[in-house]
């Protein structure tokens, strides 16, 4: 029972923690709470099960939603936040929620406000050790969840660019100055931002067959309050933090879920963190 | 009587977002949880009036007090907490707030609070009587703000808004006015609270949550922060979507997003902000350091 | 002697930004602290001003103990400052700056902060620092649209608005045009007259030596010489330190 909920929480951590790497990596570079990458979130649950119903591939379908999502990432931030780049956090923020809900009334005029399914047949089924039942999505949950932050992470510690990208999320005027080409960074740090929570929509999508134009609502805020939690900016705190969150909600919610929202936790998790350390968890000596 | 009703709503939401200039127009510190006072003021109300049979003005009073020493207690939390943090940290504020008032059965739970219909020396006051008493206190607000905005503590804050370092120079304690603009900002809203209370007759965890919260702080950001005329007008805007596009009701959300979005794409500084370039221009005092994405 | 400071200490972390400096500071005598980048000169500032607080040592002003005070209580002391980059408020125009400084006794009462600010009398007051600092006629301007050097004087117009006993300068010449630094020595000199002691920092040699009675020279946390201009114009030990530093 206990590995049982263990799992559980490591799956639903898993979708948390790509689901919010969009927000933090957002921040790191452009010190902007990001709520519209929620949106990225629901529609690349759509786009994830339209591909699917029109090839039937599970890869291609998940593919597809990261990179057109990554594209319309980078769109709105060529037109949008490029201009707002400087502005006060107020702007900014209020900025990212119009677009949210933008981008979700759009999708329900689109869809309908009805849930919808997403049948995905996956390639292999689920497995059963002794007590302990893991159902086919959710090793696809992991395993794609997985792959993709290992990519990051090569991307951001291996190579070229990402030692650009770290240089730029220190200082972008720096960067700028040491002939960093600051444009490409921004545009693929929104890419992979994007991407990755377009391909959390479509998994929450696959593992619960139900997607709805408003279920980004609680994950938008929910990921802010991970990625504070992870020290904002902080790729492997943000992951740490979405895997805690995801355990806690699962245990403390199964005991409590009557008393209080799960939803709730990550945020009573926050305020009683930066009461204790106002800095946040991961936070390091230059916050 | 349909104008009678849209026009109490709109002069409440003006209420809410002048309260919440004062917090983020005036001190220049960002506040996502408005909501939460606002329900705690019309919580406060339905519990008072509801099942214990307050009247109107204790009610009112209570209501604005119990707002305002708790927005104190959220102020001494935002000294803490810099102000990024903050900005989560109201938002946060708000989501345990209205989980409180969704699952605590004392609150109504899921079930919601019915508050009885107002009566003034046991005289009832029907919805033009409410109307005239909610634009009475919305005539209040913007009297104080007014004086606020010409008093020492008004200057006192604007200072802090502009470089809290040189006001603390200036022998301005920076940390107590911090809190005192909350527990002025929660205390209005708590204020909007109970006579929104009355208005609906019946109120829910789900009329207080986060996107509450950013429909009064817009309205305060497209009306103009910082000024009086600018939250009432963004009141009145924001407020009237919904009437007006009636005919594009379906419409609505994506109106309202996309003039969020070309408001501060094209005028940050709000509709009456003229140039107002204290919040829009806003290059950090100190950058803020991130966690940093090198290990 | 006014003001005290003895074997300040100031630690940040491990980083030891100063390693035991005294200063006095004597009635209406204008001292220079002078050093290089990094020498501790505005940690010094910000000891003194309640910033934040010494790691050990003591500060004495007019006889009384106010290591450790907050910033807005030195204020009241009687303290006033300015800082190295310019901390006029941008937003708010001339007038109001020097409207906000005036309010520092009506700040925190309860009633008293709810009184209007801008009365004719306050309104006379301010305007009186303003003509004092040649800045008439842009009291309705925002600061912020002001050159650096007009927003530096307003920044000292606003200081000087505090009636304070003693005046900090932290390089209020960095960044000025030539005419606008013989128009701050003139100030200076005129605010001798006015009975206010002075501190400032620079790191312009030419108004240090022609503005101070007294100068201080820091270097790494420590002092490395006290003494009147001409004397540590002849300084071997600071001549060294100023190799390749000379403006």
């Amino acid at each position: 029972m206990f590995l049982q909920q263990l799992v559980n929480g490591v799956v639903i951590g898993s979708v948390y923690a790509l689901t919010a790497m969009g927000a933090t990596l957002v921040y790191g570079i452009l010190r902007v709470l990001d709520i519209a990458n929620a949106g990225a979130y629901v529609i690349g649950a759509y786009i994830g099960m339209t591909i699917y119903a029109l090839t039937g591939n599970l890869f291609a379908s998940l593919v597809a939603t990261l990179i057109v999502s990554g594209l319309i990432g980078v769109g709105l931030e060529r037109f949008i936040y490029l201009r707002l780049f400087n502005k006060s956090p107020v702007i900014l923020l209020i900025t990212s929620i119009g677009i949210f809900i933008f981008i979700e009334d759009l999708l329900r005029l689109l869809n309908g406000p009805y849930a919808k399914r997403f049948p995905a047949k996956l390639p292999f089924d689920g497995v059963q050790l002794a007590n302990l039942s893991i159902p086919g999505t959710w090793i696809l949950v992991m395993v794609v969840t997985a792959v993709l932050l290992f990519v990051l992470w090569y991307i951001l510690y291996h190579t070229k660019i990402g030692l650009a990208w770290r240089a730029t999320a220190q200082d972008i005027e720096i960067a700028k100055a040491m002939g960093i080409n600051v444009n490409l960074i921004v545009a693929l740090n929104f890419f992979l931002g994007y991407g990755f929570a377009a391909v959390a929509g479509s998994l929450i999508g696959i593992m619960y067959n139900s997607i709805s134009p408003t279920m980004g609502d609680i994950p938008a805020y929910k990921m802010l309050a991970i990625i504070v939690l992870g020290g904002l900016g902080n790729p492997v705190g943000t992951v740490i933090a979405a895997l805690v969150i995801g355990l806690v909600e699962t245990f403390i919610g199964g005991y409590i879920g009557f008393f209080f929202p799960r939803d709730a936790i990550a945020f009573v998790a926050l305020i009683i963190l930066l009461l204790i350390r106002p800095k946040g968890l991961f936070a390091s000596k230059n916050i | 009587m349909y104008l009678i009703v849209v026009a109490t709503i709109v002069s409440i939401y003006a209420i809410l977002a002048l309260s919440v200039n004062i917090v983020t127009g005036y001190t220049g510190r960002p506040n996502l949880g408005q909501a939460s006072f606002f329900g705690i003021g019309a919580y406060t109300t339905a519990i008072l009036a509801g099942k214990y049979g307050v009247g109107f003005m204790p009610s009112l009073i209570i209501s604005g007090m119990i707002a305002g020493i708790i927005g104190l207690l959220l102020g001494l939390v935002s000294l803490r907490v810099k102000e990024d943090f903050l900005a989560i940290t109201t938002i946060g504020f708000n989501f345990v707030i209205v989980a409180i008032f969704q699952y605590v059965p004392f609150f109504g739970a899921s079930m919601g609070l019915s508050i009885p219909p107002l009566k003034l020396f046991s005289i009832p006051i029907g919805h033009i009587g409410l109307l005239a008493i909610v634009l009475l206190l919305m005539l209040l607000v913007i009297l104080f703000s007014y004086r606020l905005e010409r008093s020492w503590l008004g200057i006192a804050l604007v200072s802090i808004r502009n470089n809290e370092d040189a006001a603390e120079s200036l022998g301005i304690d920076v940390r107590r006015f911090k809190v005192i603009s909350f527990g002025i900002s929660t205390f209005i809203a708590g204020l909007a609270g109970c006579v929104y209370a009355y208005y609906m007759g019946f109120i829910m965890s789900y009329n207080f949550q986060f996107m509450t919260s950013i429909a009064i702080l817009s309205m305060a950001v497209v009306g103009g922060l910082g000024t009086i005329a600018g939250p009432i007008i963004g009141a009145v805007i924001l407020g009237l979507i919904p009437e007006v596009f009636r005919f594009a009701s379906d419409y609505r959300l994506l109106i309202y997003g996309t003039i969020l979005v070309l408001m501060m794409c094209f005028k940050p500084q709000g509709i009456m902000g003229g140039d107002n370039s204290t919040f829009i221009n806003l290059i950090r005092k100190t950058p803020p350091k991130t966690a940093g994405m090198d290990k | 002697m006014i003001l005290k400071a003895k074997n300040i200490k100031k630690y940040f972390g491990g980083l030891k930004a100063l390693n035991g400096i005294s200063l006095e500071l004597n009635q209406d005598e204008v001292l220079g602290i002078i050093g290089p980048n990094g020498a501790g000169k505005s940690t010094l500032f910000n000891i003194i001003c309640g910033v934040y607080p010494p790691t050990e040592g003591s500060i004495n002003f007019e006889g009384k103990d106010i290591t450790g005070l907050k910033s807005h209580n030195i204020a009241k002391l009687g303290i006033a400052r300015t800082f190295q980059i310019t901390h006029a408020f941008q937003g708010m125009t001339v007038l109001d700056n020097v409207i906000a400084a005036i309010g520092m006794e009506k700040y925190n009462g309860l009633i008293s902060m709810f009184k209007i600010a801008r009365k004719s009398d306050i309104v006379e007051l301010a305007m009186n620092y303003i003509k004092l600092l040649n800045l008439e006629g842009l009291e309705n301007k925002k600061t912020g649209e002001l050159s650096l050097g007009k927003m530096k004087i307003v920044e000292i117009a606003r200081a000087l608005a505090l009636k304070p006993k003693i005046l900090m300068l932290d390089e209020p010449c960095n960044g000025l045009s030539y005419g606008d630094i013989d128009i701050f020595l003139n100030l200076i000199f005129m605010l001798k007259e006015q009975k206010i002691s002075i501190i400032i920092i620079e790191h312009n040699m030419n108004v240090a030596m022609k503005a101070c009675d007294r100068l201080i020279v820091l270097n790494f946390g420590e002092e490395i010489a006290d003494g009147i201009p001409k004397e540590i114009q002849n300084n071997p030990l600071v001549i060294k330190t100023y190799l390749g530093e000379e403006e």
